[in-house]
């Protein structure tokens, strides 16, 4: 992994965030716990900070921590078998655990369901907790194409979230705080698109283990200046270095996708593995997710044109346009090969990537590896397994 | 008595094959779970509904990663081994990641059969929850016209409700003889009666309702100890329903959603609005579906003490879902003194000796506790 000049400038907006977060309290202002795919312009536009478990249980992971989470709420009497990011959150909950201790006390939980249904039963077990509002926003799984209904469905959850809000927090919806969000939370995401867009170049200056990790302002900070300024800098930095003529992987030879969510607690790991046999890993489907929550910012439809950013999510989408996605990106980022994580704890995601993985292959000719794993749970992995498996596929570009 | 239900459960394909080829009507598979199949007998044609099996699994594993539940995959098995080759169509709901996923895999690997999606709300306006609702099903209709070729008529949707709700009273009818005298039949009798349902034509299984019903609601009462509630989704597989019978506990209400959650509530009362709500929405609290206004925990508590019974929890593996609710209910249920217990099961299971071990375990403490 590249250490970016502005690594030193996220870990300051990352620290100034989760401050600000801790002492809500203190500062009397509100807090909401929400999905990594909410719709989080909502809740800036009103001055409630939104915290992401999603974020944290990652957190957890990278610093050694999830396990020993995990195993508090699994003694509690959750299952192995459920989300590794649900066992991590419960088990920080119930100890105040992980890097910053827990995280501070919500006033109000948010729910989207554009990546699972997971997180419903998830936010459920906090809402029994703490008491306190539960506003769940339906994003329909899109079976096959976007439709006029699923964008009116969602619109009209989004018109009933504006009224949630101003009743919780006893105050009429501020439209114009609103509006000016929603150009922000715009601008990230087009940011964020051309940052990963630098994986299209030979070399590529950027690899996806570097996007896992400058994820976290976009999906925390998105609708904030501050992500805008942060992707701005990011941006121009990878543009300066790709310029140079500099590879995030040293002799580039092998450019890869990577598929689901990371294996946070094998990053480094990963990172050097690949970089070993000079692959990298250019494009992921996961960090494109949130390039993909960005419309044209019309004023008169303002609503539609987020509803269908917030439906767009790759998990959220049916095989076909998996398929067809992929191959599209094969083209894009020249890719010889794919590397799918099947993720125990990530179901939606995972399911049907047998299928999608060989239709892939049929269309491209281009093979695909997958790796069994868990993108939070340590126990789950087994470096043997994988080196064995990911050697031999990538000693097969050699041929 | 009970010889023909076990038959339509052993021979569940053959005799779907046998009843098609019969009245000459369309077969629409129905997944699990929420999907009004009054809708598919008002278009004339037959509704078969798939809710996994006990199986051994093999060609699934091509396509399924083993962290899917079981559910999901002996159905694709079922499905892989041509037991589902005579299914004209079908319907697929959203009450979970698996069986959305399920769909898609469906949609992939058998081309040539139409799925249609009917997607579950979880929402938390009640309002936008039923437009929705009516949207779904007006959508489903139109696409099962087109598979049936027949037309969705108001004639049709009566007639259809009528022979429901007969089939709804009667099973009802059944729960209620339990309820009362759970010892006039066995667990495995009781789930094999309405596992019988998933297959045959409703007429048809209505007709062989009623002399059952009526034979078991004759028979002298006999009070039982040992009793218990089951909880979960479905009582798969169905022969560790003959552990309870073997152990002596008596099985006298269940929470199931392919059970009481199901026929309590009584059939669709028409295509509005607020019959889907009621049909989807309206039965005891579901870990499926996102209710707020419904609390598992203390409905489980009224139903073991009314009924003087301990609770177990029949959980299938990957069944996230349910694995969310669990830690809840189970504390909830042993601060309020009553007995609880849970077992995980796969589908393929040949063996059941840890669950019975376990229930053997928890009859003993039943017999301490109440």
């Amino acid at each position: 992994m590249t250490k970016f000049r502005v690594a030193e400038t996220m870990k300051e907006i990352m620290a100034a965030y989760y401050l600000e977060a801790k002492n809500a309290a203190y500062n009397n202002t509100p807090v909401a716990w929400i999905t990594s795919g909410g719709p989080v312009e909502f809740l800036y536009a009103m001055g409630v900070i939104p915290v992401y478990p999603e974020n944290y249980a990652p957190m957890c992971s990278i610093t050694r921590m999830s396990k020993d989470l995990m195993e508090v709420s699994e003694a509690a009497g959750y299952s192995q078998d459920i989300c590794s990011y649900a066992r991590t959150d419960i088990g920080a909950d119930m100890t105040q655990g992980g890097p910053i201790l827990g995280l501070p006390k919500p006033d109000m939980l948010i729910v989207g369901t554009n990546i699972c249904h997971t997180v419903v039963k998830w936010f459920d077990v906090h809402a029994r907790k703490y008491n306190v509002p539960l506003f769940i926003i339906d994003m329909p799984y899109l079976h096959d194409d976007m439709t006029k209904d699923a964008i009116n469905y969602v619109v009209k959850q989004f018109e009933a979230f504006k009224g949630f809000l101003s009743g919780v927090l006893k105050k009429p919806f501020n439209e114009d705080k609103f509006m000016e969000t929603l150009f922000l939370a715009a601008q990230v995401s087009d940011l964020w698109e051309k940052v990963l867009a630098m994986g299209k170049k030979k070399p590529s200056p950027i690899n996806s283990f570097d996007t896992f990790i400058h994820l976290a302002p976009i999906v925390t900070l998105r609708g904030t200046q501050k992500a805008v300024d942060y992707y701005t800098r990011f941006y121009d930095e990878l543009v300066e270095l790709s310029n140079q003529g500099f590879g995030s992987v040293p002799d580039e030879k092998i450019r890869l996708l990577w598929d689901n969510l990371p294996i946070w607690y094998k990053i480094k790991y990963l990172s050097e593995f690949f970089a070993k046999h000079s692959a990298a890993l250019v494009v992921s489907t996961y960090t494109n997710s949130w390039a993909a929550m960005q419309g044209d910012i019309d004023t008169d439809h303002a609503l539609e044109e987020l509803a269908r950013a917030y439906l767009s999510p790759y998990i959220n989408r049916g095989f076909k346009y998996r398929t067809d996605y992929l191959v599209k990106l094969v083209e894009e980022f020249s890719l010889d090969g794919l590397v799918f994580h099947s993720d125990r704890s990530c179901k939606p995601y995972s399911i049907g990537q047998y299928i999608v993985k060989e239709e892939v292959t049929k269309r491209t000719g281009r093979p695909g590896l997958i790796i069994e794993a868990d993108m939070n749970d340590p126990r789950v992995f087994s470096d043997a397994q994988f080196e064995t498996r990911a050697e031999a596929f990538l000693e097969s570009f050699d041929r | 008595m009970f010889e023909e239900f076990f038959k339509a459960n052993r021979e569940s394909a053959n005799l779907a094959r046998k009843w098609k080829k019969k009245t000459g009507r369309k077969i629409i598979g129905v997944m699990p779970e929420y999907f009004p199949s009054e809708v598919i007998t008002a278009l004339g044609a037959y509704p078969v509904h798939f809710r996994g099996t006990q199986m051994p699994l093999s060609r699934s594993d091509t396509y399924m990663q083993s962290f899917s539940c079981t559910t999901t995959r002996t159905i694709l098995e079922q499905a892989l081994n041509g037991e589902m080759d005579y299914v004209d169509a079908f319907v697929f709901t959203t009450m979970c990641d698996n069986q959305q996923n399920l769909a898609e895999v469906f949609k992939n690997l058998f081309p040539d059969k139409p799925v249609i999606i009917f997607l579950i709300p979880f929402i938390s306006s009640v309002t936008l929850r039923q437009e929705h609702l009516k949207e779904q099903i007006d959508r489903s209709i139109s696409e099962l016209e087109r598979v049936t070729g027949n037309k969705f008529t108001k004639d049709g949707l009566k007639k259809a409700l009528m022979l429901h709700e007969r089939l709804n009273t009667l099973i009802n009818n059944l729960y209620d003889i339990r309820r009362r005298n759970p010892g006039a039949l066995s667990a495995y009798e009781f789930y094999s009666i309405v596992k019988a349902g998933s297959f045959l034509p409703p007429e048809e299984y209505t007709g062989m309702l009623g002399p059952v019903v009526k034979t078991l609601g004759s028979m002298d009462v006999k009070d039982v100890a040992d009793r218990v509630i089951i909880s979960g989704i479905t009582p798969e597989p169905l022969e560790l329903t003959k552990a309870f019978d073997e152990i002596g506990l008596h099985i006298v209400d269940d929470d199931l959603t392919s059970g009481t959650r199901r026929f309590s509530k009584g059939a669709l009362k028409g295509t509005d609005a607020k019959s889907l709500d009621n049909f989807v929405f309206g039965g005891s609290p579901c870990s499926t579906l996102f209710d707020p206004s419904k609390d598992r925990r203390s409905y489980l508590l009224d139903k073991a003490r009314s009924n003087r019974a301990g609770v177990i929890m029949w959980q299938i593996k990957f069944c996230e879902p349910e694995a969310f609710e669990r830690p809840d209910i189970t504390s909830y249920l042993k601060e309020n003194n009553i007995p609880v217990t849970s077992f995980e099961v796969e589908l393929q299971m040949a063996s059941f000796e840890g669950i019975k071990t376990r229930l053997q375990a928890f009859k003993e403490l039943m017999e301490v506790q109440i």
